[in-house]
């Protein structure tokens, strides 16, 4: 690995108050250095194997078959290496590269061991192969992770490559993090009826399955709850009965104690009444809306079965024993009376309706959450599967080995084809997608991009806003134009999101700090504030302020996760330890101190500290956004820091991976930094250390990329300088010749003769000798003559004998660069024997207006054993008129004029630009960030320095200037220039400096098509559409208008008739109807008169004819009256 | 009268101040350096072999930037080599690069090997393509006289002027002449009076200007220029600044012949516009 040139960069200067920007930023480093920026996936994916995996197998640990005391007990789980299994049985440890190469999947082998029950006796214990896990790249199981990262060149990985995707036949595909509501908790809102006044929900999570609670204030004052599993709307109390609250006053305790809440409860508690008064009777109540007709007894049954199951599944019992069963009803019962008291406090105003926008009701399920998803229905229909044939067996008799009755591909294909095609189970597409690699940045982009699950067509504005408690959580800047936009969101630069920890463990370390339990603190009548763990009221606690220091000081000395976090919020203690909440780190401080200290960060830039030891230490921690609501946060040290709580670690967090690329980003206009978020995913570069032998469909690389003059923290932090898409250029602001009007550029030729803005441009074909059953295969070959299909000699001329164009051979469009003949079909009984034995031609052309090199060749087996052919095209492409050009600000052009380089306007040094841009440009977009850029670049230039831009932190104007200044320039960046045409002065000073503009993947090459006559659609006869198609362009419906109202009847009727899809037909006279030409006499027949019919030859649009036919089809008896043609 | 004074000049670099003309000509001289006169390069590659990491096409157009020496002297003119009144071998120089890497290395300009002993890389540590142990290039390259208005890789070198500036001093303020002296430097003397125009470019004083509130204004004078030429090191600036006037020369008395030809072709041409 070579490293970069160290050069020196110029930095704000700084009083030297601690910590200065420097130092702050060594904690980023430290942050990206220990946990990488993918982190999040990194983690989530080992967190399924080490965590959710097992959980899993436990949760479903037992299969009982329908035979007495037969049953199969699964101990554990276990995942190997990742390996590929070659067709002949062989087996060997796989790299990531060869899975891309070859097509294959990336996975390891799970085993299951588990022991088979005969008789309630342990027959057998036995561990068997289960079926294939993808492995993401760069986890824990990865077998990337064994080697040094000086060995990865070895196996062709790009040791800076992020990793977190998963290698799907041959695909790379990243698993979006989805954003969704938060579950197991209420979430109060307005009546959405006119008899509802307050309505709370609760999205309940069981093992795989949700079921959602709604409690609504009726007009009446009564609280109706619903259950998806009983849609049914019944009084509360009905409920609580149910669930062993019997009395009224159990019922009203488990609401509150507060006489003003119970107050309310009145008329629910009527209500509930006149339903049922005892237990039993409530729940055959219930279950009389469901088991409908049956006798009170199986009422009752069933009734328990569903609340059990269905009402609240997020509490249900982890083991089946009476005791924790009949505790998890009362902790429902509890529950539902927290909602209803929530209702009630906004019935009395003192509750508002919860923001469903807020960060703390969001959750965000990344590949752990939503790979269990997938793996527990997975496994359900693999165990089914197994008990059938368990039982089949055993039925006749056998009792057979485990590993034989196994189906193995129901989990390897199952899995795989969700991760293939994105469709997860419950109907969610999109969910794994394959990963852009036109540059770095767009890589990092989609790997730590978020997905709104609300629907795209729906206005959802408040949804779409930026909201307060995204600031460092969610990139502020970075979301996507038109229809996603505000859905499609960014994970921020310091950003990460909790695994969870077990809640249980956690309720017993607040009771331990002296929460109270609810019902025994209402009977108790002990005051304080109300403890939610996760949302779910748990108890009381006399001191809440107390209660929050201790917890917060435990985290702190490290002696509870730091996953915990603590909310004081109201009267209320908020405490979360679930997964998928946002949290960003702060610097904490304590009694007016920030805990970190000068010794800290030497030591974390000495790398004797990691950011891990940090967040241990307490000096660092983590807030979600319930405690962040706690927290009063410092942008900056200020002298007096006694009533702040935290401070930023740098001022810039608000902002995510891409834009913290953008210099001087705090003095551009909003929009504009969103447009140069989506345009940087767009520029050419260098994607990836090892493009050399990754055979993606598509790909540019740019020839000479540099790393920007005018850099920025964030930029150097996250590798954008080693892996650049961009050129630093000499930009002058003027409209020289004109052709720079309306945002085009002008470019210097003598610039692009050296190279500047070059990239290839690479697309990849390939093709696989197929089997066919009946002994038949494809043969990658040069065809012969006879082959069915045959292209004529030239086609096949640069086709190497194994029927491969070999490498470093130029070929163009529609010149085949892997022959192939495919065995004949067998469908066509018409023909003769002869035909039968011809095989068909099935070469590989290059694409239809694409032209390369022969770049690479690789011939290789897939998975399935059948020889698989890629070869990679290379383009030079040159900038050309046309192609589309941006800098860092969201300023975006195409070339207008490319001209010579003495033609350019001139400075007395000589100077002339690369680009032109106009000055049009700037005044409305207020892009500020690039002027400063401009100025900074030329100082950079002049300097041999690179000068610091970082959002807020940046080299600031007054210092630009004077850097301008003592080089002998004006502070304004001006310069007087000469017109390299005339020779005379230009009348005003023109504005030039160093710009760092990115070549967009927009390029003409890909776009430049005209037809005069070709391909038409067999249906409609109609001209094709679109450049692939070789189509037409369309003279469309207002074209047309502007024909018709100028009166060029003839013309249209060349446009629309002679040029498109003219059809002579022979009408019928005497019935109207279009006549077909019998092909024997050949004359045209009526289908009503027959040859008796009198026709007329009509000539019209193919179209007409056919709808015609489709109407006839219809049964619907179209007249055609013919006249003469006026002439 | 048209007059030039040489003020600064070394093998590659020349400054002068010229006087009487108009800009139209000091411009015809800078562009015909920029973009006419004649210099070798690399324009044809014959690759034998390259399996080095970079591909052929880039390789080539790296070599194509590479300047080679250009003795005019021993070559054809340009025009003769353009209309093909000589043999195009003659106009150009076949070199050759064969580099095989024992280990990793780089390959220089150095490296390449030409037929012709004054026809030469000019900067031989220029870097051309790095090496893996095991790889080898093995190329010909055909370098051949032509005009940078074709490709920039045949550009001879730079030339650019400013208009000689004309200092005019409005009030003394030693704030302004702090500041003009950190721009301009000894151009100053004791006052913003005691100015040396040569010592200071055009741009520089307008930057001082620009801070000086008003206390100085800057003109220029009208048909004086300071002009300065700078050889890529193709040549001496001596003989890229001779062989670009006499290209320019020859322009202008082709320019005369196909005007007289025009105005003898058509007698009554003038006679027929003015009627027409």
């Amino acid at each position: 690995m070579v490293d970069l040139i160290p050069l020196p960069i110029k930095y704000r200067v700084e009083e030297g108050v601690f910590p200065t920007s420097d130092d702050r930023w060594a904690l980023v480093k430290a942050f990206i250095r220990d946990r990488g920026i993918v982190d999040h996936q990194i983690r989530a994916f080992n967190d399924f194997v080490e965590r959710r995996l097992p959980k899993i197998i436990e949760e479903m640990g037992v299969v009982e078959t329908e035979i007495r005391g037969l049953k199969l007990v699964i101990e554990r789980v276990e995942i190997g290496w990742p390996r590929l299994k070659e067709p002949d049985g062989s087996e060997s440890l796989v790299y990531p590269m060869e899975a891309r190469l070859r097509n294959a999947t990336y996975s390891a082998p799970m085993y299951l061991t588990m022991t088979l029950y005969v008789d309630d006796e342990p027959y057998v214990t036995e561990t068997i192969y289960a079926g294939e896990l993808p492995i993401m790249v760069k986890s824990k199981k990865c077998n990337l992770t064994r080697l040094k990262p000086e060995e990865y060149a070895k196996r062709f990985e790009d040791p800076e490559d992020p990793g977190g995707y998963f290698i799907i036949n041959g695909s790379e595909r990243v698993v979006i993090s989805q954003e969704d509501l938060v579950t197991d908790r209420p979430i109060y809102d307005v009546g959405d009826k006119p008899t509802v006044r307050y309505l709370a929900k609760v999205i309940s999570t069981g093992p795989g399955y949700r079921a959602t609670m709604t409690v609504e204030y009726n007009k009446d004052g009564v609280i109706y709850v619903t259950l998806s599993a009983i849609p049914v709307r019944i009084p509360f109390p009905v409920y609580m009965r149910a669930m062993g609250l019997e009395s009224d006053q159990d019922i009203v305790l488990a609401v509150s104690d507060d006489p003003d809440i119970q107050k309310e409860l009145l008329p629910s508690l009527l209500a509930g009444q006149e339903i049922a008064t005892t237990k039993d009777d409530a729940l055959d109540y219930i279950g009389g809306k469901i088991a409908v007709g049956q006798p009170r007894p199986i009422r009752i049954e069933r009734a328990l079965q569903i609340l059990d199951k269905y009402f609240l599944p997020n509490l249900n019992p982890k083991t089946a024993d009476e005791k924790a069963v009949q505790e998890a009803r009362i902790k429902k019962a509890l529950m539902l009376g927290q909602v209803v008291k929530g209702l009630i406090e906004m019935q009395l105003g003192r509750r508002k309706p919860d923001d469903k926008d807020h960060v703390a009701n969001k959750r965000v399920r990344l590949v752990n959450d939503l790979l269990a998803q997938l793996f527990r229905t997975v496994m359900k229909q693999f165990l089914q599967e197994l008990k059938n044939q368990l039982e089949k067996y055993y039925a006749r008799g056998k009792i057979p080995h485990l590993q034989t009755i196994v189906r193995s591909d129901i989990i390897t294909e199952r899995v795989k084809q969700a991760l293939a095609t994105g469709n997860w189970v419950g109907g969610k597409t999109g969910v794994s997608q394959i990963l852009d690699r036109t540059n770095y940045l767009s890589t990092l982009s989609y790997l730590r991009r978020v997905v709104s699950s609300l629907s795209r067509t729906q206005p959802h504005f408040e949804a779409r806003d930026l909201h307060p408690t995204q600031w460092g959580r969610l990139c502020a800047v970075e979301t996507p134009e038109g229809q996603n936009v505000g859905l499609v969101k960014n994970l921020a630069l310091l950003a990460e999101v909790t695994m969870g920890v077990d809640e249980a463990q956690v309720e017993n370390m607040l009771y331990e700090q002296g929460v109270v339990p609810v019902l025994e603190a209402r009977r108790a009548g002990v005051g304080g504030a109300e403890v939610y763990l996760n949302g779910r009221l748990i108890g009381i606690h006399p001191e809440p302020a107390k209660l929050v220091e201790a917890v917060r000081a435990a985290r702190r000395q490290g002696k509870i996760s730091d996953e915990i976090n603590i909310a004081h919020i109201g009267d209320s203690i908020y405490v979360n330890c679930d997964g998928g909440r946002i949290r960003r780190p702060l610097l904490v401080v304590e009694d007016g101190r920030l805990k970190l200290t000068e010794e800290h960060v030497k030591r974390l830039k000495a790398g004797e500290l990691t950011w891990n030891d940090l967040a241990k230490m307490g000096v660092i921690e983590y807030l979600d956004a319930d405690e962040e609501e706690n927290a009063y946060i410092a942008v900056n040290p200020e002298p007096d820091m006694s009533k702040y709580t935290h401070m930023e670690i740098i001022p810039s967090a608000i902002l995510g991976a891409i834009a913290s690329i953008i210099p001087y980003l705090e003095h551009n206009q909003s929009p504009r930094n969103q447009y140069e978020a989506a345009m940087a995913k767009q520029s050419l570069g260098l994607p990836q250390a090892n493009f050399l032998y990754k055979l993606d469909s598509r790909g540019h690389m740019l020839y000479y990329p540099e790393r920007p003059l005018v850099t920025t923290r964030g930029l150097e932090l996250i590798g954008y300088s080693r892996k650049p898409a961009g050129q630093n250029s000499v930009v002058a602001l003027l409209t020289y010749t004109g052709y720079n009007i309306e945002d085009a550029v002008i470019m210097n030729k003598a610039s692009i003769d050296r190279g500047f803005m070059r990239t290839n441009f690479y697309r990849t074909y390939e093709t696989e000798e197929q089997k066919y059953p009946g002994g038949e295969e494809d043969r990658i070959e040069i065809p012969d003559p006879s082959a069915r299909g045959y292209r004529g000699p030239e086609a096949y001329s640069h086709l190497d004998e194994d029927g491969i164009a070999p490498p470093e051979v130029y070929v163009t469009g529609g010149e085949v660069i892997i022959g192939k003949t495919a065995p004949p079909r067998f469908y066509m009984t018409l023909e003769t024997e002869k035909i039968l034995k011809e095989r068909r031609d099935a070469s590989i052309p290059v694409r239809r207006g694409e032209r390369g090199i022969v770049d690479k060749v690789i011939i290789t087996e897939s998975p399935e054993g059948n020889k698989l052919v890629k070869v990679r095209l290379r383009e030079l492409r040159v900038p050309e008129l046309g192609d589309k050009f941006a800098s860092r600000h969201g300023q975006k052009g195409v070339i207008g004029m490319i001209i010579r380089q003495e033609d350019m306007p001139f400075t007395e040094d000589g100077i002339v630009p690369d680009i032109i841009v106009n000055p049009h440009a700037l005044p409305s977009r207020m892009t500020v960030g690039q002027l400063l850029e401009s100025i900074a670049g030329k100082a950079a230039a002049l300097t041999g320095q690179l000068i610091d831009a970082t959002p807020f932190e940046g080299v600031g104007e007054p210092e630009l200037r004077d850097l301008l200044l003592k080089l002998g320039f004006r502070w304004d960046g001006k310069e007087v220039m000469y017109s390299g045409i005339t020779g005379e002065k230009l009348m005003a000073d023109i504005f030039i400096g160093v710009v760092y503009y990115q070549k967009l993947h927009h390029m003409v090459a890909d776009k430049i098509h005209a037809r005069a006559r070709g391909p038409v659609q067999i249906l409609t006869r109609q001209p094709t559409e679109g450049r692939s198609r070789e189509g037409g362009l369309r003279l469309g419906e207002m074209e047309r208008d502007v024909l018709i109202a100028h009166g060029a009847s003839a013309l249209l009727h060349e446009r629309m008739v002679e040029s498109s899809d003219k059809y002579t037909m022979y009408v019928c006279e005497l019935c109207g109807l279009p006549a077909y030409l019998d092909s024997k006499t050949n004359r045209p027949k009526c289908p009503i008169h027959g040859e008796m019919g009198q026709f007329a030859k009509v000539a019209v649009p193919y179209a007409f004819k056919l709808l015609l036919q489709e109407l006839i089809s219809l049964g619907i008896y179209p007249k055609l009256e013919l006249s003469e043609i006026l002439e | 009268m048209p007059s030039a004074k040489v003020i600064q000049r070394d093998r590659l670099y020349l400054k002068a101040v010229v006087e009487g003309v108009p800009p139209s000509i000091v411009n015809s001289i800078r562009r015909v350096v920029i973009s006419e006169v004649p210099v070798f390069a690399i324009d044809n590659v014959v690759i034998i072999q390259n399996t080095s990491v970079m591909y052929d096409e880039m390789l080539a157009h790296r070599l194509g930037l590479v300047p080679l020496t250009t003795p005019l002297g021993q070559f054809p003119k340009i025009e003769e080599c353009e209309s093909g009144l000589v043999d195009p071998s003659e106009c150009s120089v076949r070199l050759t690069l064969q580099v095989a890497a024992d280990d990793d290395m780089v390959v220089y300009a150095r490296d390449l090997v030409s037929d012709h002993p004054d026809v030469k890389p000019v900067y031989p540590d220029m870097p051309l393509v790095k090496l893996a142990k095991g790889e080898s290039i093995a190329l010909e390259a055909y370098a051949r006289l032509g005009r940078a208005k074709e490709h920039a890789k045949w550009q001879a070198g730079l030339s650019a002027y400013y208009y000689y500036p004309k200092l005019i001093v409005k009030r003394d303020d030693s704030e302004c002449l702090k500041i003009c002296k950190s721009v301009c430097g000894e151009a100053f003397g004791e006052s913003l009076k005691e100015f040396d125009p040569e010592k200071c470019t055009f741009n520089k004083l307008k930057t001082c200007e620009a801070s000086c509130n008003g206390s100085i204004e800057v003109d220029w004078e009208r048909h004086k220029y300071v002009v300065w030429f700078e050889s890529f090191g193709n040549m001496s600036v001596d003989e890229m600044v001779a062989e670009a006037f006499r290209i320019l020369k020859l322009k202008f008395s082709a320019f005369l012949e196909a005007l007289e030809r025009a105005t003898a072709a058509q007698p009554a041409g003038g006679q027929e516009a003015a009627s027409g």
